[in-house]
């Protein structure tokens, strides 16, 4: 009986109202997602100004095509440099290439009191942003011992040597993705600094400093960079993220919150619109015996049944058009959205959803009867 | 008639705030919708003249004396235009220490002056000659808004004149500035290039900013070229053979300038800045449209819903009045009326809430200009609104019978 009212009322509710009904499921669409392009913007901008923070910091040298040096040759200059710039050295990493291996070659490590030492940081941040390794990270006594071991990429997991310029290293452990640096056939090995020969072919370096680098400092790397590649290398100047992009990303807050609150309101004014063209039937279903908790319960359901519909078809809105036309703008949304995140959200919104239509149904449902008998449910 | 028109309004009140606040909301949306796609273009819009049309960007240009070097560039022919970034130098005192560099922003930058932590930029008297107005970075010498300096500065015959700077308001670190120009690959520059956030760690002293008609006070005061702050537009046909040419000649002057014969080649092709800065815009109007459209369909679908709501509950009391001998225009005067009060409203309220964000949120507010373009949308989404509130109601009125309106369920 009670399903059978509930569904009657839904199928009453389209017939009658079937422009206010899709009205109704527009802003809720429209609500859902704004509110998720709000919460994925913020996010994304959250990142992309801790990410601007550490390439502000960044001071890299990138050699031109083709352009390699041994390690052998770089040592002398990285030594200086790192002397000068001393403990304000966060990180540093080396990058080199195996042309005949097809591999790419990093190297992480930092500086502490005239000491090149294992990067803590970027341990813990490799360990946690790769869950599904296989495998381990080379320990600390491997690395300053030298020892000929390294970690690879995913797809190389039977692989257990492994050779960069005809040495031989021992795998120990997969980490990065498959495909980590773009295509899956490339290949990326995590080399201990101490453990590198110094015939290893070196194209990149770049130091991480605590701040962003002086004008001092940055010429004093470009200068060692440049005389040290012959000036086949780019030096990149760090440059501060602009005030500009932060106002521009506060803006779009603003605008969000604005339109949620318009959906909202929009919500409210018809939603509040159809509960009071019911006082008549609420009415009778009260006459007829109906309990007060039971004509909630059907209304309940019904705007329940429409917000759950329209949460499914803003859910296929944002991420079959709104995620792929805006991933390249907004970098990390794909990261930042994933199914639980999806139903924290449905919770959230389920529930405003329930408080506001409970008041505003508890509201007509306190005067209709009366109202009912005093004429026609006039107002 | 205007009895009943504001026993109407007010008898639907709670409603009408209602429309208030989507209408006001719906208006400063917009003004910061457009006023935020207009301030990511406002470098390009300064300098698209010269990257949008054949010609070069200089970059190893500091230290050139401005001067000379227009003279130089008036002498050689197919440049159409150019538009120099320019510097000068403040000094503490009467020695070369203590120099602090002055950007000089032209007529053209001058809306580009940067956002102030404190104080507001002002011109000077301009018949007081020993006093110029300046802006200054944020410091560790205490120096703030307010503060009168003493300054030196060197003419063009090399005497040594002195100035009462006065520092009317301090720019914080991140702020773009004209000329303020990075080194970085040459292949990435686009239009914000020239307009680099300043940072007072990064550059290891403060810097002033003026404007050049401020500047003009001093009397032939020494003003040189920045770093890659030379754009030149050549002349529309113009071949390519002539433009490599022209780099050689500006090439040639800056040896003879510099003394220096191995002085690179650092010429970048206005087509390469171009191409980056089209990219840039691109990605900015990709970051702008999925919000242009949510604001154009939660107002559209706000107004037919007002209106709709409106509609179908002042449409019993419409059909009474029609009955009871009211004219069509009656009712377009009712509803008429309605809109055009909640429109009157929504621009106070509007204005209320601009004036609160401006304390409140003063550096989006800048971002805001009312011209033109916003005018245009606004007044559009009005249109529609009054268009729809009028229709609607006369358009159920023509369809259905009175009495069968009147027995319409409630």
């Amino acid at each position: 009986m009670f399903c059978k009212l509930f569904i009657l009322n839904i199928r009453r509710f389209f017939k009658n109202n079937k422009m206010m009904i899709m009205i109704l499921l527009f802003s809720q669409i429209v609500s859902v997602v704004v509110s998720f392009m709000a919460y994925g913007m913020i996010m994304n901008t959250k990142r992309e100004s801790e990410s601007a923070g550490y390439s502000e910091r960044f001071l890299d040298a990138k050699s031109y095509h083709d352009v390699y040096l041994p390690l052998e040759k770089i040592k002398p200059s990285l030594y200086k440099l790192l002397k000068s710039y001393g403990n304000k050295v966060r990180s540093v990493v080396i990058d080199g290439y195996d042309k005949e291996e097809n591999t790419t070659i990093w190297m992480h490590f930092t500086y502490r009191n005239g000491n090149i030492i294992v990067d803590d940081e970027w341990k813990k941040t490799i360990l946690d942003s790769q869950p599904n390794r296989i495998g381990r990270l080379y320990t600390d006594d491997e690395f300053y011992s030298g020892k000929k071991v390294l970690v690879t990429n995913g797809g190389y997991d039977n692989v257990k040597k492994c050779y960069i310029n005809g040495t031989e290293y021992e795998v120990v452990g997969h980490f990065y993705e498959e495909g980590y640096i773009g295509n899956k056939s490339d290949k990326v090995v995590e080399v201990p600094f101490f453990s590198a020969d110094d015939e290893m072919q070196i194209d990149a370096i770049g130091i991480q400093l605590a701040t962003l680098p002086t004008v001092s400092e940055y010429n004093e790397f470009a200068t060692e960079m440049l005389s040290l590649f012959d000036n086949q290398v780019y030096v990149y100047m760090p440059e501060k993220f602009s005030n500009d992009v932060k106002y521009m990303y506060k803006t779009y807050f603003i605008i969000a919150a604005i339109i949620l609150g318009m959906s909202v309101i929009n919500i409210g004014i018809v939603y509040g619109y159809i509960l009071r063209t019911r006082t008549k039937y609420n009415a009778i279903l009260s006459l007829c015996g109906a309990k007060k908790i039971q004509i909630v319960i059907i209304n309940l359901l019904e705007i329940i049944s429409m917000c759950l519909v329209s949460y499914g078809v803003s859910l296929l809105l944002f991420n079959n058009v709104i995620i792929p036309y805006g991933k390249d703008v907004f970098i990390y949304f794909t990261d930042i959205f994933d199914k639980y995140l999806y139903e924290d959200f449905l919770t959230i919104y389920l529930m405003a959803v329930i408080i506001c239509a409970l008041y505003n149904i508890l509201k007509v449902l306190n005067k209709q009867t009366i109202t009912f008998i005093r004429g026609g449910g006039r107002k | 008639m205007i009895d009943l028109c504001m026993s109407e309004y007010i008898k639907n009140i709670r409603r009408n705030i209602l429309i208030w606040l989507l209408l006001s909301a719906t208006n400063i949306m917009v003004l910061l919708t457009v006023g935020n796609m207009k301030t990511s273009y406002k470098y390009y819009n300064v300098i698209k003249d010269y990257i949008g049309n054949k010609g070069l960007c200089l970059l190893d240009t500091d230290g050139i004396l401005k001067d000379d070097f227009v003279k130089e560039l008036d002498s050689i022919k197919g440049i159409k235009s150019y538009k120099i970034f320019e510097e000068s130098g403040l000094y503490y005192d009467e020695g070369e220490n203590n120099i602090k560099k002055l950007y000089l922003f032209d007529k053209n930058d001058k809306k580009l002056m940067p956002a102030l932590k404190s104080g507001k930029w002002y011109e000077s008297n301009p018949n007081d000659k020993s006093i110029i107005n300046v802006l200054v970075s944020e410091n560790e010498y205490g120096i703030d808004s307010g503060d009168m300096i003493e300054s030196y500065y060197y003419d063009e015959n090399g005497s040594i004149k002195n100035v009462n700077i006065n520092v009317v308001g301090v720019f914080r670190d991140g702020e773009r500035i004209a000329g303020n120009i990075k080194y970085s690959p040459t292949d990435q520059m686009y239009y914000n290039s020239f307009y680099s956030p300043f940072d007072v760690k990064q550059n290891e002293d403060m810097i002033f900013v003026t404007t050049d008609k401020e500047f003009s006070k001093f009397n032939n005061a020494v003003k040189s070229v920045t770093y890659g702050g030379v754009l030149i537009r050549c002349d529309d046909s113009i071949s390519d053979e002539r433009v490599d040419e022209i780099a050689k000649e500006i090439r040639k002057y800056r040896i003879k300038v510099t003394n220096y014969e191995q002085l690179p080649s650092s010429t970048v092709e206005m087509k390469i800045i171009n191409n980056n800065s089209m990219v840039q815009i691109r990605k900015v109007k990709m970051e702008f449209m999925p919000f242009a459209i949510v604001v154009i369909m939660i107002s559209i679908i706000c107004i037919i819903s007002i209106s709709a709501v409106s509609t179908l509950e002042g449409l019993r009391n419409y059909t009474i009045y029609y009955i009871t001998g009211m004219k069509w225009n009656g009712i377009v005067k009712i509803t008429g009326f309605s809109i055009i009060c909640s429109i009157g409203m929504s621009v106070v309220l509007s204005t209320a809430e601009y004036l609160i964000m401006k304390v409140k949120f003063p550096r989006i507010v800048n971002r805001i200009s009312i011209g033109i373009e916003e005018g245009m949308i606004i007044a559009g989404i009005w249109l529609c609104f009054i268009f729809l509130a009028i229709i609607m109601p006369l358009s159920i009125l023509h369809r259905n019978k009175p009495a069968e309106l009147i027995k319409q369920e409630r």
